[in-house]
C-alpha cells in the first residue's frame, strides 16, 4: 500500500525525503503500480518527475542520459544501431516503454532484461546520488537490494567510441528473449559480452581481449542452467551460436 | 488526498488515495473506455493518451497524472445525430474502424483508436509498419490486426486527402455472380458498431450499482488437498468484509460448469466449494467485500489447514494402478463411459467398418504418435459478472457469458431457486473464444448475493485467467494409417489420451469433436468412399490441472494437428504429391459424414450425407495465391533467404469442421414492427464479436426488404429474448439465423397481407422492397403506412413473428491452409512469413466480418503452433500467469495473411450459408508442422514448434 505521496522541485528535496524509511523513488511507476500497491506493507513514494532528470547530452566521447528517461524516448531519438534499439524494443510493449524509465529499469529488472543485458556489455555506469558515486550498473544491480537505500540513480552514461552487437533468440520475433548476448568492442583490444536470459542479473562473462574465447565464454555461462522453455543443452549450444553471431555484427553504437 | 486531472480538455477534481492508479479513478467517474485487461499492462485495454503518448492507465498512479493531459476514446467522436441536437460526429478513425470491420467485440477498441490517434497527431502518411508499431502495445486476440492497421491507413489517407493505396488481402470467388441479394454478400457496418467505437459502457464491467460489493475467491495452493479445518473468523471481522463462504455454508450440489444443453453431455462432477481442492486455483472460500482491496486483504485471513494428497500432472500417470483418484465424491454422476475410479471422465470407442481388415489390405502402415499443448483463449475482457435481488426478488445476474440460457439452468440446481426467479442478462462481450461458454463465475456472485442480499461483482484478474479458468485439452494423438501404393488409404485410426484437468466439463464432446471432425475428413477412395474404416478410440483423464473446457475448434485443432502431420509424411514418404493424395481420399459430396453413422455425443447416430465440399476449389485458390508451384519442390526459392543460414519452406493442410450440433442445437428469434416501419429484432443468440448480431440482421433485413438499419437488435437477456443454445460450435449463423429468417418470413406475410388491403390487390403479387409493399402494377404502401395501418387505423393487430429452428444437419465447411516460413538453421527459430487460407463456408453472408473471423482466427491458431503452452511445475504450480510469459501475437510481429472465400451453396440453409468461427484454427498448425518439414526435412511431432524442438530435431538429423 502506499502512504504518502511526495512531488519534491529539486533533487536534494527529493534526496531528504528518501533518508525516511520504506520511501521509495517512483518515476513511471509501472513497477509500483502494478505490484506495491498491492502489498500489505505500508510504502512511501518520492515522484521523481519534476527533477528534471530526462535530459540526455551526447559528446564526442559519450552520452549521458537522465535517470528518468523513458525506454521509448531513447528508440525516438533514432541515434542508436539497430541493434541497440531492438534491444530497448524487447524490453516491453510500446505503451510499457512509454512509461518505463532507465533509472527504474535498473532498479527492478531481472537477467532477462535485453537492454541491460546491452548496457553491461556497454560497460554503461550509473551516477549515484547522494554523493554523486559513479558505479558501473553491474554492480549496481548485483547489491542494489543491499546497499543502496535512499539513494537514487539521477543518470546512466556509457562511452560512444565502442562498437556493439545484440543477438536473441525468442519465441517470436516480439517475445521476451530466450537468451540474448550482447557483445561490445572498445578500440582493437577491449571487448566485453554480456548475457542476459535467467536469473537476477544479467551476466558480465568477458571482459577482456580478441584472443578470449567469447563462444565459449557465453556458453560456460549456461552450463547447468534450464528454464521453462529452453534446456541448458539449448541454452548452452544458442549461447555459443549467439555469441559468434555478435562477433560477426559489430557496428556503430550510434550513427552519426 | 484531492487532486486536479486534465481529461480530455476538461479539469476535473478526484479524491483519492495516494496509491490509486489512473485507471481506477477515471473508471469510477465514468471513463468506460477504458477497460481491465491484465494487471502488467500487456494488453493495453486500459490505455489512454498521456500527454500524446498511448501508457497503461492501470500502471500510473493517479496522483502522478496531475499537471498532465489525459486523452480517453471519450474525447474522439460521438453519435452525429442526437435528436435536435447534432454533434460534430466521429473521428475520422472511427469512422475508419466501423467502415472497415475493424471492430470485433470491441473491447480493445478504444485503445487500439488512442494508440492510432497518438500515431496520426505526428504522422499522417505512416507505413504500415509505422501502423503495426504504433499499435503494438494493444493486444486485440480477435481481429488478427489486418483491419485495424487498413482502417488507421484508410483514415490518415482520408485525412490528409489522398488514396489508400494498399492491396487487399481478402479475395471472394463468389457461388453465383447473378444475386439478387441486398445484403447477403455484402459488409453493411456491424450493427454494434457506433457504441463500441465510442467506448459505450456496453460490457459487464461497466455497470455499476450503489453498495455493489467486490468479491475475490481463495484458491487452493496445492495441486490436490484435503481441507480438514477453515476458518473465516479473522477474515469476517476485518472492517468491511460482508461475508465469507465456505464449503460448509453451500448446499452440496453437484454439477458441471460446462455451459451444454440438458442432459450435460458429460459427467458431473464440481460444487460451487467442496471440502477436496484438485489443483492450484481451485476454489476455497468466497469472499464479499466492500472494496477489491478488503476482499484480497481477507484472502489472506482465513485460515486453512490442508492434508496434502499425491497429485497427478502428466496424464499418463492417471490410469496406473493405484493412481491417486481425482474423484472419490459419492455424488459423482457418470455419463456415457466416465469411471471416476480410474480417473477416466469420458471413454470413447468408435470403429467405423473393419478397420483392421483395413489394415491388411494396405500396402503400407504408418504409425507416429503427436501431441498437442495446454493453451488459454485469451480473451481481453476477463470472465467477469455481477449479480443483485431485483424489486420483486428476482435473482439478476449480468455476465459475460456465452450461454445465458443455460447458465440460468445450471444456477437454478446450484442456488435453490426456481428458473423463473433468475434472470441472466449478457452484455456486449470483450471476446471468448469458448472460455464463456462456461459457468464460471456466475455461481459465486450468486452465492454471495443470497447470503449478502447486497449486488456482487466479480471480475477475474489475468493471473486467475491461468490459474483458475478453462484452457484447450492437451492431447497425446496416436496416427495408423494403411495406404495402398495407389494412394488409397484403406484404415485410419486415431488412440488420443485427451488430459480434462481437475473437471470434466466438456470432457466428453470435446475430444469426441477431435475424431469426428479431423478423423472424418479422409474415408479412402473406391469402395472405401461407401465402407470407410475408421477408428477413433480416446480416454479422457482426470488430472490435477487447471479444468480444460471448450476454446475455440473444440476439440478440431487438436486432432488435425496429427492427421494433417501424418497426411503430409505419407505422401512425402510414398512420393506423392501431397495435395493430390489428400484430395484423392477427402470425403466428396453426396457422401455420408462417416463418424455421423456411428457417433453422436452419447445419443443415437444419425447418419447424415454432406452436399457441399468446396476444397479442391479452396486448394486451387490458395496455391494460385502462394504460388505453391513455384516453390514446393523448387530448391532455388528454399535457399533464397538473404541469410544464408536460413532455409525457406511451405506447407499445406486441408481441413473440416462442423455446422451446429445437429438434432439439437435449437434457437428461436422473435420480431415485431413499429410504428415507424423498424422492427425489433430479439435474438437469444450471443454475438460475442463475432458479428453474429449483424448477420441475423442482415437475414432478417434481406427476407422483408429493408435496410440492416431498420432493425433493432437485441441480445440477448433470458427475460425477454426468446431461448438459444448459446453463441458456440459455429452454429449461430446457421441456426439462429435460420429461425430469425423464419420469423421474418412470419412477418414478410403479415405485411404482404395487410398491404394486399391496402391496395387492394392479391396478397400473393406483393413484393418487398426497398421498405415498401409493391403491388404487381406497381402502386405501392410504404412500410410506415403498414404499421400505422396495422397498430392503429383498422383490423388492429401487432404485426410481428416468432420462430424456432433446431438444426437437422451439421454441413461441415472446409479449408486449404497454406503456410511459408523461414527455419534458422543454428537457433530452430521458425518465422512464419506467409499464411494463405481458402474456406468454403458456403454463402458468404457479410462479406467483412467473415474474413474478420479467418484473420482472427489464423492469427490465434498461429500462437497456437510456434509460441503458447501453459506449462507446470512439478508441484503443478503454472509458469505462465500472466502475457508476458504466456505470448500471443502483437500488431508488429504479423506474417502477411491472405483469406480467400471459395462459396458454395449449402442447401439445407435458406441463403446457403456453413459455418466460418472456427474453421481457421484447424490448419495453421499442422501447415507450419509441414512447411518446417518442408524446408529442413525434420518432423516436429509436438506443438508448439518452439525454437528448442527444432534445433533438437536437426541436432538429431545431422548425428
Amino acid at each position: 500500500m502506499i502512504a504518502q505521496y511526495f512531488r519534491p522541485s529539486s533533487l536534494q528535496e527529493a534526496l531528504d525525503l528518501l533518508k525516511g524509511n520504506d520511501r521509495i523513488p517512483l518515476a513511471g511507476g509501472s513497477y509500483i503500480s502494478s505490484s506495491l500497491t498491492k502489498e500489505p506493507k505500508t510504502y512511501d513514494v518520492v515522484d521523481l518527475q519534476d527533477l528534471h532528470l530526462d535530459k540526455i547530452t551526447f559528446s564526442a566521447e559519450k552520452i549521458t542520459i537522465g535517470a528518468t528517461t523513458t525506454l521509448q524516448t531513447l528508440i525516438d531519438l533514432h541515434r542508436f544501431s539497430d541493434q541497440f534499439t531492438t534491444s530497448i524494443l524487447l524490453e516491453a510493449p510500446l505503451n510499457i516503454r512509454n512509461r518505463v524509465s532507465l533509472g527504474g529499469l535498473l532498479r527492478t529488472c531481472s537477467g532477462k532484461s535485453p537492454f541491460v543485458t546491452i548496457l553491461i556489455a556497454l560497460n554503461a555506469n550509473i551516477i549515484l546520488e547522494p554523493g554523486t558515486r559513479t558505479m558501473p550498473i553491474l554492480d549496481f544491480i548485483s547489491f542494489r537490494d543491499q546497499y543502496f537505500p535512499g539513494s537514487l540513480i539521477t543518470k546512466v552514461l556509457f562511452q560512444l567510441d565502442q562498437q556493439v552487437s545484440f543477438q536473441y533468440i525468442s519465441r517470436t520475433n516480439a517475445d521476451f528473449p530466450i537468451l540474448c548476448v550482447a557483445l561490445s568492442m572498445k578500440g582493437v583490444h577491449r571487448f566485453r559480452q554480456a548475457l542476459g536470459g535467467f536469473g537476477n542479473t544479467a551476466l558480465l562473462t568477458v571482459d577482456g581481449n580478441a584472443d578470449d574465447d567469447f563462444a565459449h565464454a557465453a556458453s560456460s555461462a549456461c552450463a547447468n542452467v534450464s528454464k521453462t522453455w529452453a534446456s541448458h543443452e539449448y541454452l548452452s549450444s544458442m549461447a555459443e551460436v549467439l555469441s559468434i553471431r555478435c562477433q560477426k555484427s559489430l557496428e556503430p553504437v550510434v550513427s552519426n | 488526498m484531492q487532486i486536479d486531472l486534465l481529461v480530455n480538455g476538461t479539469s476535473n477534481q478526484f479524491n483519492i488515495l495516494p496509491g490509486d492508479n489512473l485507471f481506477q479513478v477515471l473508471r469510477k467517474a465514468g471513463f468506460h473506455s477504458i477497460k481491465f485487461g491484465d494487471e502488467l499492462g500487456q494488453t493495453g485495454a486500459d490505455t489512454v493518451l498521456f500527454d500524446g503518448k498511448p501508457v497503461n492507465s492501470y500502471l500510473i498512479l493517479a496522483v502522478q497524472a496531475v499537471g498532465h493531459q489525459i486523452v480517453t476514446a471519450e474525447s474522439l467522436g460521438s453519435f452525429p445525430d442526437q435528436g435536435w441536437k447534432k454533434s460534430p460526429g466521429l473521428h475520422p478513425l472511427q469512422t475508419a474502424f466501423i467502415q472497415t470491420g475493424a471492430i470485433q467485440c470491441g473491447y480493445c477498441t478504444p485503445a487500439l483508436l488512442l494508440a492510432s490517434k497518438a500515431l496520426l497527431d505526428v504522422n499522417l502518411d505512416p507505413t504500415e509498419a509505422e501502423v503495426r508499431e504504433a499499435i503494438s502495445g494493444v493486444l486485440c486476440r480477435c481481429t488478427g490486426y489486418e483491419k485495424p492497421v487498413e482502417a488507421v491507413l484508410l483514415a490518415a489517407s482520408r485525412i490528409r486527402k489522398s488514396d489508400l493505396k494498399r492491396d487487399s488481402t481478402n479475395f471472394f470467388i463468389p457461388f453465383s455472380q447473378n444475386t439478387n441479394s441486398n445484403l447477403i454478400g455484402k459488409s453493411p457496418a456491424k450493427v454494434d458498431a457506433l457504441k463500441l467505437v465510442q467506448g459505450n459502457p456496453v460490457f459487464t464491467a461497466d455497470y455499476e450499482m450503489k453498495d455493489m460489493l467486490f468479491a475475490k475467491i481463495l484458491t487452493s495452493p496445492y495441486a490436490h488437498a484435503k481441507i480438514l479445518s477453515i476458518d473465516s473468523n479473522e477474515a469476517e471481522s476485518l472492517p468491511g468484509v460482508k461475508a465469507v463462504l465456505t464449503w460448509k455454508d453451500l448446499p452440496r450440489v453437484i454439477y458441471s460448469t460446462a455451459g451444454q444443453s440438458d442432459p450435460i453431455p458429460g459427467p458431473l462432477d464440481t460444487f460451487s466449494l467442496d471440502d477436496t481442492v484438485r489443483f492450484v486455483g481451485d476454489r476455497v472460500a468466497f469472499i464479499a467485500a466492500e472494496t477489491r482491496e478488503i476482499a484480497e486483504m481477507a484472502t489472506t485471513l482465513i485460515k486453512v489447514v490442508y492434508e496434502e494428497l499425491p497429485a497427478i500432472l502428466d496424464p499418463q500417470d492417471s490410469q496406473k494402478e493405484n493412481a491417486p483418484i481425482i474423484h472419490a465424491e459419492v455424488e459423482y454422476v457418470n455419463f456415457a463411459g466416465s469411471n471416476p475410479k480410474k480417473n477416466l471422465a469420458a471413454e470413447i470407442r468408435i470403429d467405423i467398418g473393419d478397420v483392421d481388415k483395413g489394415f491388411t489390405e494396405a500396402d503400407h502402415i504408418f504409425e507416429e504418435t503427436y501431441t498437442v499443448p495446454k493453451v488459454q483463449q485469451v480473451h481481453i475482457e476477463p470472465h467477469v459478472a455481477l449479480s443483485y435481488w431485483d424489486e420483486e426478488d428476482r435473482l439478476v445476474v449480468r455476465s459475460s457469458t456465452q450461454v445465458p440460457f443455460h447458465a440460468r439452468r445450471i444456477l437454478s440446481k446450484l442456488l435453490d431457486l426456481p428458473v423463473k426467479r433468475i434472470r441472466v442478462i449478457k452484455p456486449r462481450i470483450g471476446g471468448g473464444f469458448g472460455g464463456k461458454q462456461e459457468v464460471l463465475i456466475e455461481d459465486v456472485v450468486s452465492h454471495l448475493t443470497i447470503a449478502t442480499g447486497k449486488p456482487v461483482f466479480l471480475e477475474y484478474t489475468r493471473r486467475e485467467e491461468f490459474t483458475s479458468s478453462r484452457s484447450r485439452h492437451p492431447m497425446r494423438l496416436k496416427m495408423k494409417t494403411g495406404v495402398k501404393d495407389d494412394g488409397t488409404i484403406t484404415a485410419n485410426e486415431m488412440i488420443v489420451l485427451s488430459d480434462t484437468g481437475a473437471y470434466g466439463c466438456h470432457a466428453l464432446t470435446v475430444t469426441g469433436n477431435t475424431g469426428h471432425k479431423a478423423m472424418g475428413l479422409y474415408v479412402g477412395d473406391g469402395d472405401y468412399r461407401r465402407h470407410p474404416n475408421i477408428r477413433f478410440h480416446a480416454d479422457v483423464v482426470y488430472t490435477n490441472t487447471p479444468p480444460s473446457g471448450a476454446y475455440r475448434g473444440y476439440g478440431v485443432p487438436q486432432g488435425f494437428w496429427p492427421v494433417e502431420r501424418h497426411m503430409d509424411l505419407i505422401a512425402a514418404s510414398l512420393h506423392f504429391d501431397p495435395i493430390s493424395f489428400r484430395l484423392k481420399n477427402a470425403i466428396r459430396p453426396g457422401e455420408f459424414h462417416p463418424f455421423s453413422t456411428a457417433w453422436n455425443e452419447g445419443r443415437e447416430p444419425q447418419p447424415e450425407i454432406i452436399h457441399t465440399v468446396g476444397l479442391p476449389q479452396c486448394v486451387e485458390e490458395g496455391k494460385k495465391t502462394i504460388d505453391w508451384d513455384n516453390k514446393y519442390e523448387n530448391p532455388g526459392w528454399k535457399n533464397s533467404h538473404p541469410n544464408q543460414r536460413v532455409r525457406k519452406g511451405i506447407g499445406v493442410a486441408l481441413a473440416m469442421q462442423g455446422t451446429a450440433i445437429p438434432h439439437l442445437d435449437m434457437a428461436a428469434a422473435s420480431m415485431k414492427m413499429n410504428d415507424d416501419g423498424s422492427f425489433n429484432l430479439l435474438v437469444g443468440a450471443t454475438d460475442l464479436g463475432t458479428g453474429s448480431d449483424t448477420v441475423l440482421g442482415q437475414m432478417a433485413a434481406e427476407v422483408l426488404g429493408i435496410s440492416l438499419e431498420d432493425i433493432i437488435i437485441y441480445s440477448s437477456d433470458t427475460d425477454f429474448t426468446p431461448f438459444d443454445k448459446g453463441a458456440y460450435a459455429s452454429s449461430t449463423t446457421y441456426v439462429s439465423g435460420t429461425a430469425v429468417v423464419k420469423a421474418a418470413r412470419q412477418v414478410a406475410d403479415q405485411i404482404r397481407l395487410r398491404a394486399a388491403n391496402l391496395l387492394k390487390c392479391p396478397q400473393e403479387e406483393i413484393i418487398l422492397k426497398d421498405s415498401q409493399a409493391i403491388s404487381s402494377d406497381n402502386r405501392s404502401v410504404s412500410f410506415s403506412e403498414v404499421a400505422l395501418s396495422s397498430l392503429h387505423h383498422f383490423d388492429q393487430q401487432q404485426i410481428m413473428g416468432m420462430a424456432s429452428f433446431a438444426a437437422q444437419a451439421s454441413p461441415p465447411p472446409f479449408s486449404a491452409q497454406f503456410a511459408e516460413v523461414s527455419v534458422d538453421l543454428d537457433t530452430g527459430l521458425v518465422t512464419v512469413d506467409q499464411l494463405v487460407l481458402a474456406v468454403d463456408s458456403g454463402r458468404i453472408i457479410n462479406l467483412k466480418t467473415s474474413f474478420g473471423q479467418l484473420e482472427g482466427g489464423m492469427t490465434q491458431a498461429l500462437g497456437y503452433a510456434v509460441c503458447e503452452e501453459m506449462t507446470y511445475e512439478s508441484n503443478g504450480k503454472p509458469h505462465e500467469t500472466d502475457l508476458s510469459s504466456y505470448h500471443i501475437f502483437r500488431s508488429n510481429e504479423m506474417p502477411v495473411m491472405k483469406s480467400i472465400f471459395v462459396e458454395t451453396e449449402e442447401p439445407s440453409h435458406p441463403f446457403g450459408a456453413k459455418a466460418v468461427a472456427e474453421i481457421p484454427m484447424d490448419g495453421v498448425a499442422p501447415a507450419i508442422g509441414n512447411a518446417v518439414r518442408n524446408a529442413i526435412g525434420v518432423n516436429i511431432n509436438s506443438l508448439p514448434i518452439t525454437p528448442e524442438k527444432v534445433w533438437g530435431a536437426l541436432q538429431n538429423k545431422g548425428s
